[in-house]
């Protein structure tokens, strides 16, 4: 099924599905989620406001808000929302550095990251660091998906606490050694001058 | 190992330097590219920067030279946040003042003037200019600094909010943050223009002007609503007219986020729970409870009660904020007309009085006359002490100003009398389907009754239970003294297991069922399976709880304990019903009847029966499905199985409610109470007196129906089970409804939105939908209503429950025909009908839908069809024990009578009708008919023009 053929008031029933553990929900919800950004993206930038560009939470914020019947959902569907699409964030901006990156140039074709744009420069970094995170995660999956909320997500760590069932000084401690962690790998890739 | 190199770098970082050294050496020892792994770890940890403390996104708003605030926080959630020096009035620490007073710019924004000052800081009016550019921002400069990290989190939470919130007349949210010199800002769009009081007072508005005036600002407030965000501090220095004449509302939500900022020590306290405007504030706010929409609607009623009157609400004798305090949350106001009287006698001897100002001079003379008593209400609805008892929202509030704008009465006066006679009859039906959830339901506890008393006496083997016969119906309290006194019994235990899960005490079987497992072999012990199936269906784990019953049951089979086969089996065909499984669990069914038949087991026999009957009546058959219930009840009265025997007659007594005869249907329910209430089943006996309030009503006892339904409710309430307790509020609610009673339907509706959400069923929110889509009806909001009943229609559809799809429908059809399309009503009501399953044409759901039909034939000019389908129900219409059917059969009769041109029949009608609507209390629609009476066309003879 395409995803835009999911009717709206079935995505809330895919986010507590895929909350209660149904994986196939996640990718579907993901799909659905990726859509609606792309629209809200688009629509921002046809507004051409010089002065405000949408925040990444604020957008996830809009998607959850018109994606999901509210009447139906709790504060914890917000969370996870957020925590799926922590993890949508990270593809969209890993993909974007990717093609800017091919093409030495802006790319207008991913109009969620034009609206929210990443600083210039920071490709290499990025990729690098993706490369990175996707090794955490085939040694210390939750500690990774830690990293992925908070840093592409911008979730803060109760959020996160919440969204991954543990408390929050374990989410502390799972982000201090991440961070090592990666620091160490991402000096494997890039020597220190 | 993955696991351990985490933990070992937990523990390491809590160490002093030197220890951490000595800590990896020691695991070197045994472990050496362990340590030296770790020991790469600690080494990153202190590591100054990463790449994981840059934010990979922009800042939230790219305005050069600000630290943007959300993203940029420091990642690394040990480091402290930074402290701020407070700003204070002569000026900030961190900036170079140009003035004593204030700086002349903050960040990028240059200072032009100051506008106000809060309890929270100050507000100027800033300047924004870039090349391309330049724009006047309000700056709200916050006097305290963000310390601590929940107090930073809600602060990023609301701001995140906030930015979301685009309407045209909410003046923007720009960005909030701290700027290079370390001062916390919130920039907001900058609105020109007066507040509410001082534009009406200005332009000279009269009543219906200061009525529009006031309705325009809701829309904004009803958007912000719609998203769920709460103003929190509404007042008319908030509520701003610009140049144009545009509402332009400001600091949405920034109470909150100012709140947020003020930290969570200071939330506790009572200065901090008073960060609010004291006149407009609504009662719960003085007591630090949650705002909701429905605070903002308090706000919005001392707001207009003001324009209105020219004074406010509880400001009367006292402007002291203690007084005031003391009038919001125990003193009811005068009505808005009284007040508007005062005030202009007070006028009349002096000056306006020196508190209040500019607000009360805003009263003149046409304002106080033609103030009525529709204000009256709207305003004192919107005053209610209890937030339930107001609009729920600004959007309920406009639809009731709406109404009275447009010359319509509003709330309780509202309503046609075509709508309101079809409205009442069509009830019952969700509310019986739900029921009848509720009677198959009855198997988990009873399976394992019965099954318990098979298995002690087919197997001696168990050691000798004294007492059998009172464990059959025994309470967890008996199980757990026979338990204690045969600890090695897993049968016993799996038995207490199941008696506590019937007597809604989750924890504790949890508990017991712990214990059961560790008894040594009773894995093999079918029972417990069993008893843990029940656990998880009552728990909502319908797959766990299918694969929980086949294990029994393929345990039972190879331990050939033909006995038990039939209780597990019936378990089994249970789960599989619960799972939508309908065949599988037919054929189930059919197999335990023969095997209890074989095994001479009355009890799964009368358990199997009615299972099997209800099914039946699922699809329609009622003639099968009675004639298998009183064979249960035959197999039940042998086995003197008394649950067993109350619950065939429930089954019985729906039956007969739902094919017209509520007679019968109370005859039966007297009986199963009193059974249910000896053996001290305060669920069952509360769910049976839920049934019977309603066949009472429908004979015509209401005050006898609301002592059994409040008797429904306190035991509900007692037993916690809120999927039943959501049935009897639902009833509730809509008896209010046909009482005018709509603060009373509103709260109820919410009750069981919290209920649905509590317990996760998502059936119950039907519920909600029906309720707010019959207010909104009473209300006249046709299109609220329609939505409302198609969430409502659609939920019951996805429940897979058709009966009570198309009791909605049938509320839809009467929409339909109030809205004057009684084309669409005919077809969707026909559709409807077509989708049900073959039925007994005096069952509930062809007798309304038929009248109905007759009813849109009439308005579609089809006399003669119309006649047709009301001369076939007429004997049962005319004569019926169920004065629902009568009043929607008297009601289409007058209908025809009055297309017929025959006036006098349907004047008579009317007046029997109202006779009915009397007798089962229906207040509402007794005036409707009177009020149709009175304004009928008179009869052409009597009055030729």
């Amino acid at each position: 099924m395409p995803p835009q053929a999911i009717p709206a008031a079935e995505v809330t029933g895919l986010l507590q599905a895929w909350r209660s553990g149904d994986a196939a929900a996640g990718d579907a919800l993901l799909a659905r989620i990726y859509l609606e950004l792309k629209q809200i993206a688009a629509s921002q930038l046809r507004r051409e406001r010089p002065d405000h560009t949408l925040q990444t939470t604020a957008l996830v914020s809009e998607a959850f808000l018109r994606l999901i019947d509210q009447r139906n959902v709790d504060w914890r569907d917000r969370t996870h929302f957020f925590g799926l699409a922590a993890t949508m964030m990270r593809r969209v901006l890993v993909d974007h550095a990717r093609a800017r990156l091919a093409r030495k140039r802006i790319t207008p074709e991913i109009p969620i990251v034009e609206t929210i744009s990443i600083g210039p420069g920071t490709e290499v970094e990025l990729l690098d660091l993706d490369r990175a995170l996707t090794a955490l995660a085939a040694s210390h999956p939750r500690q990774a998906r830690v990293v992925e909320m908070r840093f592409f997500g911008e979730m803060d760590v109760d959020q996160i606490a919440l969204c991954l069932g543990v408390s929050t000084p374990t989410v502390k401690r799972d982000w201090q050694f991440s961070r090592a962690w990666l620091n160490a790998a991402l000096a494997d890739l890039r020597p220190a001058p | 190992m993955s696991g351990e190199i985490s933990e070992l770098f937990t523990e390491a970082l809590e160490l002093a330097p030197g220890e951490r050294d000595r800590f990896v050496a020691g695991i070197a020892a045994r472990d050496p590219d362990l340590a030296s792994a770790l020991a790469r770890l600690l080494a990153r940890a202190e590591d100054e920067s990463s790449p994981l403390d840059r934010s990979p996104w922009t800042p939230f708003v790219p305005s050069a030279g600000l630290a943007p605030l959300i993203p940029l926080t420091p990642l690394n959630p040990l480091a402290p946040l930074p402290t701020l020096p407070p700003l204070t009035a002569s000026g900030n620490a961190a900036t170079e003042p140009q003035r004593p007073d204030f700086p002349d710019r903050i960040g990028p924004y240059t200072i032009v003037r100051e506008l106000g000052r809060g309890g929270m800081g100050r507000v100027f009016l800033a300047e924004e200019r870039t090349e391309e550019y330049s724009r006047s921002i309000a700056l709200k400069v916050i006097d305290r600094p963000i310390v601590d990290g929940d107090a930073l989190r809600r602060f990023r939470d609301e701001v995140r909010i906030l930015s979301i919130l685009e309407h045209p007349g909410i003046a923007r949210f720009l960005s909030g943050g701290k700027s290079p010199e370390g001062v916390w800002y919130l920039a907001l769009e900058y609105v020109d223009g007066d507040d509410l009081l001082t534009w009406a007072r200005e332009h000279d508005l009269d009543a219906r002007g200061r009525v529009q005036l006031f309705r325009s600002v809701l829309d904004p407030i009803a958007f912000a609503h719609a998203k769920r965000i709460v103003h929190r501090d509404l007042k008319p220095t908030h509520l701003l007219i610009d140049r144009q004449g545009r509402p332009r509302l400001l600091d949405f939500g920034i109470s909150k986020l100012l709140a947020a900022e003020g930290g969570a020590e200071l939330a506790e306290t009572r200065t901090e729970a008073r960060a609010l405007t004291p006149a407009y504030a609504a009662p719960e706010q003085f007591r630090g409870e949650p705002a909701t929409p429905a605070t903002d609607v308090f706000a919005l009623g001392v707001v207009l009660y003001e324009l209105l009157s020219g004074r406010r609400p509880f400001l009367e004798t006292s402007a002291a904020a203690r007084d005031l305090e003391h009038a919001i949350l125990h003193s009811d106001p005068a009505p808005p007309s009284t007040a508007a009287r005062r005030s202009r006698a007070a006028q009349k001897r002096s000056k306006p009085q020196p508190d209040t100002g500019k607000a009360r001079s805003g009263a003149n003379t046409t304002t106080a006359r033609v103030l009525n008593r529709d204000l009256d209400a709207i305003c004192l609805k919107a005053l209610r002490k209890n937030p339930a008892d107001r609009y729920v929202d600004a959007d309920a509030m406009a639809a009731d100003l709406d109404a009275h704008l447009s010359g319509r009465p509003v709330g309780a006066r509202r309503g046609g009398w075509r709508y309101r006679t079809g409205r009442s009859l069509y009830r019952h039906r969700v509310a019986t389907a739900l029921a009848a959830a509720l009677v198959i339901a009855a198997g988990a506890g009873i399976f394992g009754i019965s099954a318990y008393r098979e298995a002690a006496r087919a197997r001696p083997a168990v050691p000798a239970v004294p007492a059998l016969a009172l464990l059959s119906q025994a309470k967890a309290a008996e199980l757990e003294k026979e338990f204690a006194a045969h600890p090695g019994n897993s049968a016993i235990g799996a038995q207490l297991v199941i008696a506590l899960v019937r007597e809604g005490r989750m924890p504790e079987a949890e508990v017991a069922l712990g214990r059961v497992r560790q008894i040594p072999g009773s894995a093999d012990e079918p029972f417990v399976d069993h008893a843990e199936g029940v656990l998880a269906t009552s728990r909502g784990e319908l797959q766990r709880a299918l694969a929980l019953s086949s294990r029994s049951l393929e345990l039972a089979e190879k331990q050939r304990r033909g006995d038990l086969v039939p209780t597990f089996r019936l378990a089994h065909a249970r789960a599989l019903s619960d799972l939508g499984q309908t065949a599988a669990s037919l054929a189930d069914l059919r197999t335990a009847l023969r095997e209890a038949n074989a095994a001479n087991d009355d009890v799964s026999r009368a358990i199997a029966l009615n299972d099997l009957a209800v099914a039946k009546l699922q699809e329609g058959q009622f003639r099968a499905g009675e004639w298998l219930l009183l064979q249960a009840l035959a197999a039940a009265r042998r086995a003197h199985d008394d649950v067993r025997i109350a619950v065939s007659e429930i089954n019985l007594a729906g039956l007969a409610f739902e094919r017209g005869r509520p007679d019968l249907a109370a005859a039966y329910n007297e009986e199963t109470a009193l059974t249910f209430r000896r053996l001290g089943r305060e669920r069952r006996a509360a769910g049976v007196d839920l049934e019977h309030s309603r066949a009472l009503r429908d004979l015509g006892s209401p005050a006898e129906a609301d002592r059994l339904l409040e008797r429904a409710i306190a035991g509900l309430r007692k037993v916690e089970d809120q999927q039943i307790l959501s049935a009897a509020f639902y009833d509730k609610a809509l008896t209010a409804i046909d009482r005018g009673e709509f603060p009373a339907a509103e709260a109820l509706a919410t009750a069981i939105g919290e209920n649905a959400r509590a317990s996760g069923k998502s059936a119950l929110l039907a519920l909600v939908d029906d309720t707010h889509a019959r207010i909104e009806l009473a209300h006249g909001n046709l299109s609220a209503a329609r939505r409302h009943f198609a969430a409502a229609w659609t939920m019951q559809r996805q429940e897979d429950d058709l009966n009570a799809a198309f009791s909605v429908a049938l509320c839809q059809g009467d929409l339909e025909l109030r809205a004057g399309n009684p084309a669409v009503a005919h077809a969707l009501i026909e559709r409807e009908l077509a989708a049900l399953p073959a039925r007994e044409p005096d069952s509930s759901s062809d007798f309304f839908g038929e009248i109905l039909l007759a009813r849109a034939d009439l308005a579609l000019g089809a006399i003669a069809s119309a006649e047709r389908r009301l001369s076939a129900r007429r004997a049962e219409g005319e004569s019926s024990p169920s004065l629902s059917r009568q009043l929607a059969f008297v009601v289409a009769d007058s209908e025809r009578a009055d297309a017929a041109g025959d006036a006098a029949a349907r004047d008579a009608l009317l007046r029997r009708a109202i006779t009915i609507a009397e007798r089962v209390d229906h207040s509402e629609d007794a005036e409707r008919f009177r009020q149709a009476l009175e304004s009928a066309a008179p009869t052409p003879t009597s009055n030729q023009q």
